[in-house]
This record gives C-alpha cells, structure tokens and sequence, in this order.
C-alpha cells in the first residue's frame, strides 16, 4: 500500500551538511534569527501534520475528487478540516514577509516543506501553492494598504490566492489575452473575460478566493507588452477588509483531468468583475516574472515528492514481496522464493529513483539557498551572483525535476509488475499526479527554449560561465582521494557541457532553429551536469561525517556514497548521448516537409 | 507510408542522428558492470525516517 514518511535524515543531511544552512542564515540579518534547532522543530511539525492530516486523504481525494455543484465547487471529504488544520497552525505563511504576518522562513527551508506537501497530497497542495504564488506577486507590487489588507489574510488561509492567465485560445503566448479591464472610478476598473484552467479557482475551503488576473487595458498596446495585472476578489472587500456582495465572477465548471483530482481546476468567468491594478499599466507580465522563479521551482518539487513517496511505498511493496532466486544462488534457502531486490534489474529500478530523488533534493535545496541569498544577503555583489545562477537553474528546476520526477514514478509503478497498474496500491496515481507537472507552470518545452534562448543565447553563455567557474571552484574545494571518482566525472561532464555550449552558441548565431532543436537536450544535459555537481557536494560531506562521526550515521553515509556511485555509472553517462543529439544540429528535424508529417491514409 | 520524396531521408535521418547516439549510453551503463547496482545493502534500499 502507499506509505511514506518524510525523510527527515536526508533533509537534515542537505540543510546541516551539505548546505551548511545554519551558518548562510546567520550570515543574513533576514534570517538570523533562524537557527538549527527552529528549523529542526518545523521539519518535524511539517513531517508530522502533512503526514497526519493530508497523506491520509491522497487516495480518497482521487477517488472522489472535486464536485461542481450549482456553480459552487465541492473538494473532497476531509479537505475541509485539514486546511483549517494546516491554516491554524501557520503553515501558508511559513515564507511570508513577517511585516503582514508571515513567518519569514527562508526558501532553503520551505522547499523542504513544500516536498512534504507534494509528497502525502499533490491535489491539496496546489492550493497553498498557488496562494504562495499570489501573496509573493502582491507583496513585490501591491501597494501598502493593498498588502496591509490582503496578505495576512492569505498568509493565515483565511482567503486563498489563485492566477489567472490563461485563455481558452492562448497560454503559452499570453500577448493574445482577449480578457479586458475597463477603468471605473476610485481606481477600480471593471474586469470581463474567461480565463481556464484556474487551479482553487472556486473551492469551499477559504472564505474569500483572491483572483490575480492578466487583462489589457483600453489603450494597451499589442502584444506581451500591454498586458496588466488586476487583483479581483470573489467577494468585495471594504476599507477595514470586511467582505461585502458577491462579485460579478464565476466558475463555468470543471475540468476532467487524467490526475491531481483533488484540486479544483476551474474555467472562471469574469462578467464585469470589480478589480484593482497591481503595480504599473501595462506591467503585469514583468510583475508575473517576481514569482515565476519561486512557481516554477515549486513545481519541480512536486516531481521531487512524487517520486519521493512513489519510491517509498514501492519499497514498502519490495520488502514484503518475493519471488525467484537470486542469481548467485538462494539468498533465504529456507524461503519459499527470495525478496525481489536480490535481483539486479528490481534493483535497477529501485536506484534510478532513489538517485534522482536524492540529487534532486539536494538541487532543489541548491536553488533555494540561491534564491535566499538573492533576496536576502547584504552584499550586492552575492547578491547579483546569485540571481545569474537562479535564472540559468530555474527553468532547470522545473523541467529536469518534473522530467525525472515523472520518470520516478513510472520506474516506481514498474517495479509492482501487474501490482502497479491497480488503483489499490497507490502507485498509479503518482504516475497521473505527476505527470502534468512537466505540461503547465510552462511546459517543459517552454523551459527548454527559455533556457537556450534567454538564458544562454541573449548574453552569450554568460551564466553559464558563471555556473562553470562556480561548479569548478567547488570541485577543487575540499574531498579526498576515496571520492576522486565524483570529482572527475563531474568535471568531466561540465567539460563536456562547456564544449557543447560553445559550438551550439556558434550554430545559434547563424540559425535561431539551431537554438530550438537542441533545447530540450541542452537543459537535460546542464541538468545532469547540475546533479553531478550536487553528487560532488553530497559525497564530501559524506566523507567528512564518516570521518567526523556525523549526526547522519554511517549507514546513511555509506548509503549515500553508494547511491552516488549508480548515478556516476548509469545516469551520467546519458550525457554523451545528448551530446551526440545536439552536435547534430538542427537539419534532422527540419529536413522532413511540413505536408510530410501529416498521415496521408 | 511515403510522403514524398524526402519523407524517408528525413525519417532515416532522424533516427541517425537523433535516437541512434542512445547506444552510447547503454554501452558506458552495461560496461559500469554490476557493481553499482549491487553495493547497496538491502536493508540501506528502506526508508529509515
């Protein structure tokens, strides 16, 4: 059956050993007064509420799913009471500006979280997700009363945040919106549009729904850059934040989705809907891009935890089942068969997961410490390093963790045989849940593109070389000869990445299509240099705790040098194959005639 | 079915360039041996936490 426990060891290991985080927060007046011991007693709460109060409803939620009834949105049994569960206790304000009444944790924390929020309930967590979303967007752009008024109301849960951008004839290319603003008087402006696939678009878990909405103004211009950004609450709110009459919004209905059933994914229907406008005309786009790194990162955790409790419960199937004898000879003579991991292939499937959830844990908490010492270090010049590293990792985040996260919780489901493909074990419902991940937050695509396009391309290979001089530092940083292997095959990786750059910016300058045909191969390739990198750091910490006696113990220790070690000889090597594919270029995927993809018969 | 002249060129061409180069990862895995799929101990594959 599902099981999972959220695996605090690990976390711990990342925050203490790896990241060294209690010294990065005391570097830091935002976050001093963070220390190992509060950040210990939030894992263990975090653990033990999302393991308590939302795992339990993971399966029923599915089964059941939201309701659309009468124009109202029903969530699952149980949903209910563990929001105000959750709301009570704080938890959506964990990284909110403490000046409104959020807890100010820093992100270096919170993913570790948000992994456990993913991890025991996908379809709940989108709606917290969404609300952190909104409250960072606001809290960046709002004006004061506008912040004073909203965000300890959605820090608390007592209102939810949503976004709203997508149309039903656009997503992707969000300058065709067709939603438009018309100004009234007061600063107030009339909204009209509808907007799909709205994620806690209407629910009945929160007393208000906060809607942030993309729409043009009457003399905006064309395209991306005359969209505006307007706050449109589902009830009206008064000067002292009391609700008033029902705005002139609706939900159309739901969509029927392959998974995350739990959530309530809503067409929405704005029919003159009162809003105000956040931050400039005109400027609603750039004022989405301050929250899009936090999203989509977030997103990538949700393959993190999906592949996380996906492996769980698959080895809580392994260690009861047993089947066949090991090819050495009867491991348990005295048993009927032995247990499935005396066998090289189960575990095959079994160590793919586990290295790239526990690459990607220490990616995830990488990106975070980033994105913390953009936003919080006192020094400029760390500060602007950092925001080079989390916008070339960003769009990695997103489409690497949920690529590998998906990937997880297939090899998880494989590993079950016939088990796995029945709705009673759980591990279907992984693969549906995470499965869209890689598809909205921009899908991984749209990752790959903005990766080699804005990312690499538009300041020729600056970040990278960032991240190069960065990554080569650290490898040169510390370790001893019994890790020497880590070291030289992740510098040899990043060798190999830098040559591909180089040639694919050369190809790019002459033929933009080189860009987009080697997009997806390129963020995948800079993926696995990235958990490479991630692999060098876990295994000298790992060494220093065998060393030093460590608080992880040396059966993780151990454990960890182990697992290091698969993904150094069977994921790494992936990397000449996408070599191989993007030294190709651009001619076999434009050789073939439009009219010659189109079946004939 | 053929779509044309090129159809089968630019078929051929794809698979070459673009799903062919695999082969170099499943020869680097199947040389890594057995080793890194066999140092884990059966009781380190549990979650422990």
């Amino acid at each position: 059956m599902a099981s999972y426990r959220a695996p605090l060891r690990d976390m711990r290991f990342i925050l203490n050993e790896v990241c060294q985080a209690p010294e990065a927060w005391a570097a830091m007046p935002a976050t001093q007064a963070l220390d190992a011991g509060l950040a210990e007693a939030i894992l263990e709460e975090g653990a033990r509420v999302t393991g308590a109060e939302l795992f339990p409803l993971n399966q029923s939620g599915d089964a059941e799913g939201c309701r659309f009834e009468g124009g109202e949105v029903r969530t699952p049994a149980g949903f209910q009471a563990a929001f105000a569960t959750l709301a009570e206790g704080g938890w959506f304000g964990l990284g909110g500006n403490p000046e409104h009444d959020g807890q100010g944790m820093p992100k270096l924390l919170t993913v570790a979280f948000e992994e456990m929020l993913y991890a025991t309930n996908t379809g709940f967590a989108l709606y917290p997700a969404l609300n952190s979303g909104a409250t960072l967007l606001l809290d960046s752009h709002a004006d004061a009363a506008t912040k004073a008024c909203y965000l300890p109301r959605m820090y608390a849960g007592q209102w939810l945040g949503t976004m709203c951008l997508t149309e039903p004839h656009c997503g992707t290319d969000l300058g065709l919106i067709k939603t438009r603003a018309e100004p009234l008087d007061e600063g107030r402006y009339a909204i009209t549009g509808t907007k799909i696939w709205i994620t806690g678009g209407e629910h009945d878990m929160a007393e208000n729904i906060v809607h942030l909405v993309l729409a043009k103004l009457p003399d905006a211009p064309a395209g991306s850059r005359g969209i505006s950004l307007f706050l449109v609450p589902k009830f009206k709110v008064d000067d002292q934040g009391e609700l008033g009459e029902r705005n002139a919004l609706s939900c159309g209905g739901l969509e029927h989705k392959m998974g995350i059933k739990g959530s309530a994914t809503c067409v929405m229907n704005f029919d003159g809907a009162e809003g105000i406008l956040i931050g400039e005309p005109h400027q609603g786009l750039a004022a989405m891009f301050t929250m899009m790194n936090y999203e989509r990162l977030s997103i990538g955790i949700q393959g993190l935890g999906l592949g996380e409790v996906a492996y769980q419960s698959a080895m809580d199937f392994a260690r009861e089942r047993r089947q066949s004898r090991a090819p050495s000879g009867p491991a348990e003579p005295e048993a009927a068969a032995d247990p499935i991991l005396v066998h090289p292939d189960v575990r095959r499937m079994a160590l793919d997961v586990r290295a790239w959830n526990e690459g990607g844990r220490a990616f995830t908490a990488f990106v975070a410490g980033q994105l913390d010492l953009a936003k919080f270090h006192p020094e400029a010049a760390v500060r602007e390093e950092a925001d080079a590293l989390v916008a070339l990792l960003t769009p990695v985040a997103k489409a690497f963790l949920t690529d590998r996260g998906f990937e997880a919780t297939v090899t998880a489901q494989q590993l079950y045989g016939g088990n796995g493909y029945c709705v009673e074990w759980g591990a279907e419902q992984y693969v549906r849940d995470a499965r869209i991940a890689m598809i909205y937050e921009g899908t991984n695509g749209i990752q790959a593109m903005d990766l080699v396009g804005r990312k690499l391309a538009r300041n020729r290979g600056a970040y990278l070389t960032r991240f190069a001089a960065a990554m080569r530092a650290d490898l040169a940083a510390g370790g001893d000869a019994e890790i020497a292997d880590f070291r030289d095959a992740a510098g040899q990786a990043l060798a190999r990445l830098e040559a591909v750059s180089d040639g694919l910016l050369a190809r790019g300058a002459t033929d933009p299509n080189e860009l987009g045909a080697a997009a997806t191969d390129y963020l995948e390739l800079l993926g696995l240099v990235a958990y490479a990198w991630m692999w060098w750091k876990m295994a000298r910490a790992a060494r220093h705790g065998l060393a030093a006696d460590g608080a992880s113990g040396e059966a993780f220790y151990r454990a960890k040098l182990a697992v290091g070690r698969y993904f150094l000889s069977r994921q790494l090597p992936k990397t000449l194959t996408l070599e191989a594919r993007i030294q190709g270029g651009v001619e076999p995927l434009m050789h073939l005639a439009e009219e010659a993809f189109y079946p004939v018969d | 079915m053929i779509h044309g002249p090129s159809a089968p060129v630019g078929r051929s061409l794809f698979g070459l360039s673009r799903q062919l180069p695999k082969t170099l990862t499943l020869e680097a895995r199947i040389q890594g041996g057995a080793g890194p799929l066999m140092g884990l101990a059966e009781e380190a594959f549990y979650p422990i936490d």
